[in-house]
Protein backbone atom coordinates (compact mmCIF):
# COMPACT_ATOMS: atom_id res chain seq x y z
CA UNK A 1 0.00 0.00 0.00
CA UNK A 2 1.31 3.60 -1.44
CA UNK A 3 2.15 5.92 1.62
CA UNK A 4 -0.37 8.62 0.52
CA UNK A 5 -3.26 5.85 0.90
CA UNK A 6 -1.75 5.12 4.06
CA UNK A 7 -2.12 8.75 5.64
CA UNK A 8 -5.50 8.67 4.26
CA UNK A 9 -6.79 5.88 5.49
CA UNK A 10 -5.18 6.69 8.66
CA UNK A 11 -6.62 10.09 9.09
CA UNK A 12 -10.33 8.98 7.81
CA UNK A 13 -9.44 5.84 10.84
CA UNK A 14 -8.88 9.15 13.36
CA UNK A 15 -11.32 11.28 12.22
CA UNK A 16 -14.10 8.60 12.31
CA UNK A 17 -13.38 7.89 16.06
CA UNK A 18 -12.79 11.51 16.96
CA UNK A 19 -16.24 12.46 15.93
CA UNK A 20 -17.44 9.29 17.76
CA UNK A 21 -15.86 9.94 21.09
CA UNK A 22 -16.78 13.88 20.87
CA UNK A 23 -20.78 12.91 19.59
CA UNK A 24 -20.32 10.13 22.96
CA UNK A 25 -19.56 13.28 25.06
CA UNK A 26 -21.57 16.03 23.95
CA UNK A 27 -24.72 13.67 24.70
CA UNK A 28 -23.19 11.80 28.08
CA UNK A 29 -20.41 13.58 29.18
CA UNK A 30 -21.86 17.75 28.86
CA UNK A 31 -23.72 18.29 31.78
CA UNK A 32 -27.38 19.64 30.80
CA UNK A 33 -27.55 23.57 30.80
CA UNK A 34 -29.81 24.80 33.50
CA UNK A 35 -31.42 28.14 31.34
CA UNK A 36 -31.40 26.29 27.73
CA UNK A 37 -31.78 22.25 28.53
CA UNK A 38 -31.74 19.76 26.16
CA UNK A 39 -31.08 22.67 22.88
CA UNK A 40 -27.74 23.46 24.62
CA UNK A 41 -26.00 21.00 23.65
CA UNK A 42 -26.12 21.90 19.92
CA UNK A 43 -23.51 24.61 20.68
CA UNK A 44 -20.50 22.05 20.94
CA UNK A 45 -20.81 21.02 17.51
CA UNK A 46 -22.12 24.87 15.66
CA UNK A 47 -19.00 26.21 17.49
CA UNK A 48 -16.90 23.56 16.23
CA UNK A 49 -18.35 23.76 12.66
CA UNK A 50 -17.83 27.42 12.94
CA UNK A 51 -14.12 27.30 14.05
CA UNK A 52 -13.46 24.27 10.87
CA UNK A 53 -15.53 26.88 8.47
CA UNK A 54 -13.20 29.99 9.79
CA UNK A 55 -10.23 27.64 9.25
CA UNK A 56 -11.17 26.83 5.86
CA UNK A 57 -11.42 30.44 5.12
CA UNK A 58 -8.36 31.12 6.72
CA UNK A 59 -6.29 28.35 4.33
CA UNK A 60 -7.99 30.14 1.47
CA UNK A 61 -6.59 33.06 2.48
CA UNK A 62 -2.65 32.07 3.12
CA UNK A 63 -3.46 29.74 -0.59
CA UNK A 64 -4.28 33.23 -1.97
CA UNK A 65 -1.49 34.91 -0.80
CA UNK A 66 0.44 32.12 -2.02
CA UNK A 67 -0.24 31.60 -5.20
CA UNK A 68 0.32 35.97 -6.27
CA UNK A 69 3.75 35.44 -4.68
CA UNK A 70 4.61 31.92 -6.91
CA UNK A 71 2.02 31.69 -9.55
CA UNK A 72 2.06 28.34 -8.30
CA UNK A 73 -0.98 25.91 -9.02
CA UNK A 74 -0.45 24.30 -5.56
CA UNK A 75 -1.43 27.03 -3.82
CA UNK A 76 -4.36 27.80 -5.93
CA UNK A 77 -5.59 23.83 -5.65
CA UNK A 78 -5.18 24.67 -1.67
CA UNK A 79 -7.24 27.88 -1.33
CA UNK A 80 -9.89 26.46 -3.93
CA UNK A 81 -10.21 22.90 -2.23
CA UNK A 82 -10.72 24.64 1.79
CA UNK A 83 -12.82 27.47 0.68
CA UNK A 84 -15.25 24.48 -0.66
CA UNK A 85 -14.89 22.26 2.83
CA UNK A 86 -15.21 25.79 4.82
CA UNK A 87 -17.97 26.90 3.25
CA UNK A 88 -19.97 23.49 3.62
CA UNK A 89 -19.45 23.93 7.03
CA UNK A 90 -19.89 27.91 7.32
CA UNK A 91 -23.51 26.12 6.03
CA UNK A 92 -23.34 23.75 8.62
CA UNK A 93 -23.12 26.67 11.46
CA UNK A 94 -25.97 28.70 10.01
CA UNK A 95 -28.65 26.07 9.88
CA UNK A 96 -27.59 24.69 13.00
CA UNK A 97 -27.48 28.32 14.64
CA UNK A 98 -31.30 28.61 13.40
CA UNK A 99 -32.45 25.74 14.79
CA UNK A 100 -30.37 26.55 18.31
CA UNK A 101 -32.29 30.25 17.81
CA UNK A 102 -35.59 29.25 17.37
CA UNK A 103 -36.51 27.46 20.74
CA UNK A 104 -33.82 29.83 22.85
CA UNK A 105 -35.00 33.35 21.09
CA UNK A 106 -38.23 32.72 19.67
CA UNK A 107 -37.14 33.08 15.73
CA UNK A 108 -35.06 31.30 13.68
CA UNK A 109 -33.26 34.55 12.20
CA UNK A 110 -33.16 38.02 13.07
CA UNK A 111 -30.76 40.54 11.70
CA UNK A 112 -27.98 41.14 14.41
CA UNK A 113 -24.56 42.01 13.43
CA UNK A 114 -23.32 38.71 13.90
CA UNK A 115 -25.82 36.83 12.12
CA UNK A 116 -25.88 39.84 9.32
CA UNK A 117 -22.22 39.09 8.45
CA UNK A 118 -22.53 35.68 8.77
CA UNK A 119 -25.00 35.56 5.90
CA UNK A 120 -22.76 38.42 3.78
CA UNK A 121 -19.44 35.70 4.30
CA UNK A 122 -21.52 32.75 3.33
CA UNK A 123 -22.44 34.61 0.10
CA UNK A 124 -19.32 35.74 -0.68
CA UNK A 125 -18.16 32.31 -0.42
CA UNK A 126 -21.12 31.01 -2.67
CA UNK A 127 -19.90 33.23 -5.38
CA UNK A 128 -16.24 32.67 -4.97
CA UNK A 129 -16.66 28.85 -5.57
CA UNK A 130 -19.26 29.95 -8.33
CA UNK A 131 -16.53 31.92 -9.64
CA UNK A 132 -14.26 28.86 -10.39
CA UNK A 133 -16.18 27.29 -12.68
CA UNK A 134 -16.19 30.55 -14.83
CA UNK A 135 -15.36 30.62 -18.41
CA UNK A 136 -11.74 33.25 -17.92
CA UNK A 137 -8.49 31.44 -18.67
CA UNK A 138 -7.23 29.66 -15.76
CA UNK A 139 -4.86 31.39 -15.33
CA UNK A 140 -6.83 34.58 -14.67
CA UNK A 141 -9.26 32.44 -12.72
CA UNK A 142 -7.15 31.86 -10.13
CA UNK A 143 -5.23 35.06 -10.03
CA UNK A 144 -8.73 36.63 -9.53
CA UNK A 145 -9.91 34.40 -7.30
CA UNK A 146 -6.64 34.64 -4.77
CA UNK A 147 -7.14 38.59 -4.53
CA UNK A 148 -11.38 37.79 -3.81
CA UNK A 149 -10.30 35.20 -1.21
CA UNK A 150 -7.79 37.30 0.78
CA UNK A 151 -10.31 39.79 0.61
CA UNK A 152 -13.55 37.65 1.41
CA UNK A 153 -10.89 37.10 4.46
CA UNK A 154 -12.21 40.09 6.30
CA UNK A 155 -15.76 38.66 7.15
CA UNK A 156 -13.86 36.23 9.24
CA UNK A 157 -12.81 38.52 12.12
CA UNK A 158 -15.46 41.05 11.59
CA UNK A 159 -17.63 37.96 12.24
CA UNK A 160 -15.34 36.92 15.42
CA UNK A 161 -15.53 40.62 16.47
CA UNK A 162 -19.12 41.34 15.82
CA UNK A 163 -20.10 40.42 19.15
CA UNK A 164 -17.47 41.68 21.08
CA UNK A 165 -17.66 45.32 19.53
CA UNK A 166 -21.56 45.87 18.21
CA UNK A 167 -24.81 45.40 20.54
CA UNK A 168 -26.04 41.70 19.82
CA UNK A 169 -27.71 39.07 21.17
CA UNK A 170 -25.97 36.07 20.23
CA UNK A 171 -23.53 34.71 23.07
CA UNK A 172 -20.17 35.34 23.53
CA UNK A 173 -18.81 32.43 24.75
CA UNK A 174 -14.80 33.39 24.73
CA UNK A 175 -14.04 36.47 26.77
CA UNK A 176 -11.42 38.92 28.36
CA UNK A 177 -12.71 36.86 31.35
CA UNK A 178 -12.21 33.58 29.93
CA UNK A 179 -14.75 31.06 29.41
CA UNK A 180 -18.20 31.08 30.26
CA UNK A 181 -18.97 27.26 30.54
CA UNK A 182 -18.16 24.08 33.28
CA UNK A 183 -15.10 22.35 32.81
CA UNK A 184 -16.83 19.49 31.39
CA UNK A 185 -18.46 21.59 28.99
CA UNK A 186 -15.28 23.08 27.76
CA UNK A 187 -13.70 19.19 27.30
CA UNK A 188 -16.56 18.50 25.35
CA UNK A 189 -16.17 21.56 23.28
CA UNK A 190 -12.05 21.14 22.62
CA UNK A 191 -12.70 17.52 21.56
CA UNK A 192 -15.27 18.64 19.18
CA UNK A 193 -13.31 21.40 17.82
CA UNK A 194 -10.21 18.53 17.55
CA UNK A 195 -12.64 16.23 16.01
CA UNK A 196 -13.85 18.88 13.28
CA UNK A 197 -10.76 19.68 12.10
CA UNK A 198 -9.41 15.96 11.60
CA UNK A 199 -12.69 15.95 9.68
CA UNK A 200 -11.63 19.32 7.73
CA UNK A 201 -8.20 18.05 7.00
CA UNK A 202 -9.22 14.58 5.88
CA UNK A 203 -12.12 16.25 3.70
CA UNK A 204 -9.26 18.73 2.68
CA UNK A 205 -7.08 15.99 1.34
CA UNK A 206 -9.39 14.17 -0.73
CA UNK A 207 -10.18 17.65 -2.64
CA UNK A 208 -6.69 18.71 -3.17
CA UNK A 209 -7.10 15.30 -4.60
CA UNK A 210 -9.91 15.21 -6.85
CA UNK A 211 -8.05 18.03 -8.37
CA UNK A 212 -4.46 16.93 -9.11
CA UNK A 213 -6.91 14.57 -10.74
CA UNK A 214 -8.35 17.02 -12.70
CA UNK A 215 -5.34 18.46 -13.84
CA UNK A 216 -4.19 15.00 -14.87
CA UNK A 217 -6.94 14.73 -17.35
CA UNK A 218 -7.15 18.30 -18.54
CA UNK A 219 -3.27 17.04 -19.38
CA UNK A 220 -4.48 14.11 -20.76
CA UNK A 221 -6.92 15.59 -23.11
CA UNK A 222 -4.73 18.19 -24.54
CA UNK A 223 -2.36 15.64 -25.66
CA UNK A 224 -5.60 13.98 -26.73
CA UNK A 225 -6.16 16.89 -29.19
CA UNK A 226 -2.58 17.53 -30.04
CA UNK A 227 -2.12 13.79 -31.49
CA UNK A 228 -5.68 13.75 -33.14
CA UNK A 229 -5.04 17.29 -34.69
CA UNK B 1 -35.01 14.83 23.30
CA UNK B 2 -35.86 18.18 21.77
CA UNK B 3 -36.57 17.85 17.83
CA UNK B 4 -34.34 21.01 17.10
CA UNK B 5 -31.55 19.13 18.55
CA UNK B 6 -32.34 15.88 17.14
CA UNK B 7 -32.55 17.57 13.61
CA UNK B 8 -29.21 19.73 14.03
CA UNK B 9 -27.30 16.61 14.74
CA UNK B 10 -28.47 14.59 11.78
CA UNK B 11 -27.03 17.55 9.71
CA UNK B 12 -24.09 17.33 11.42
CA UNK B 13 -23.68 13.97 10.86
CA UNK B 14 -24.85 13.49 7.46
CA UNK B 15 -23.21 17.02 5.53
CA UNK B 16 -19.75 16.19 6.34
CA UNK B 17 -20.49 12.60 4.92
CA UNK B 18 -22.10 13.66 1.69
CA UNK B 19 -19.13 16.04 1.16
CA UNK B 20 -17.21 13.10 1.22
CA UNK B 21 -19.35 10.88 -0.77
CA UNK B 22 -19.86 13.91 -3.27
CA UNK B 23 -15.92 14.23 -3.60
CA UNK B 24 -15.24 10.35 -3.96
CA UNK B 25 -18.02 10.30 -6.64
CA UNK B 26 -16.07 13.44 -8.45
CA UNK B 27 -13.10 11.83 -8.28
CA UNK B 28 -14.56 8.22 -9.49
CA UNK B 29 -15.86 9.70 -12.10
CA UNK B 30 -12.67 11.68 -13.36
CA UNK B 31 -10.27 8.42 -12.54
CA UNK B 32 -12.68 6.59 -15.24
CA UNK B 33 -12.26 9.41 -17.69
CA UNK B 34 -8.45 9.18 -17.04
CA UNK B 35 -8.45 5.63 -17.46
CA UNK B 36 -10.41 5.67 -20.97
CA UNK B 37 -7.95 8.33 -22.29
CA UNK B 38 -5.01 6.31 -21.64
CA UNK B 39 -5.96 3.21 -22.47
CA UNK B 40 -6.56 5.22 -26.08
Amino acid sequence: MGQKRLVDRALVGASGVAFLVALGMVFFYAPREATMGEVQRIFYFHVASAWVGFFGFFVTFVGGIGYLATNHRRWDILAFSSAEVGLVYISMTLVTGMLWAKPVWGTYWTWEPRLTISAVQWLLYVAYVMLRGSVLSPEREARFAAVYGIAAFVTVPLSWFAIRWWRTIHPVIVSGEGMALTPKMIHTLLVSVAAFTLVYATLLRQRIALEHARDRLAALRLQDEAAAS
Amino acid sequence: MPVYLLVAYIIFCVTPLGLAFSIAARRRKVEREIAALTKK
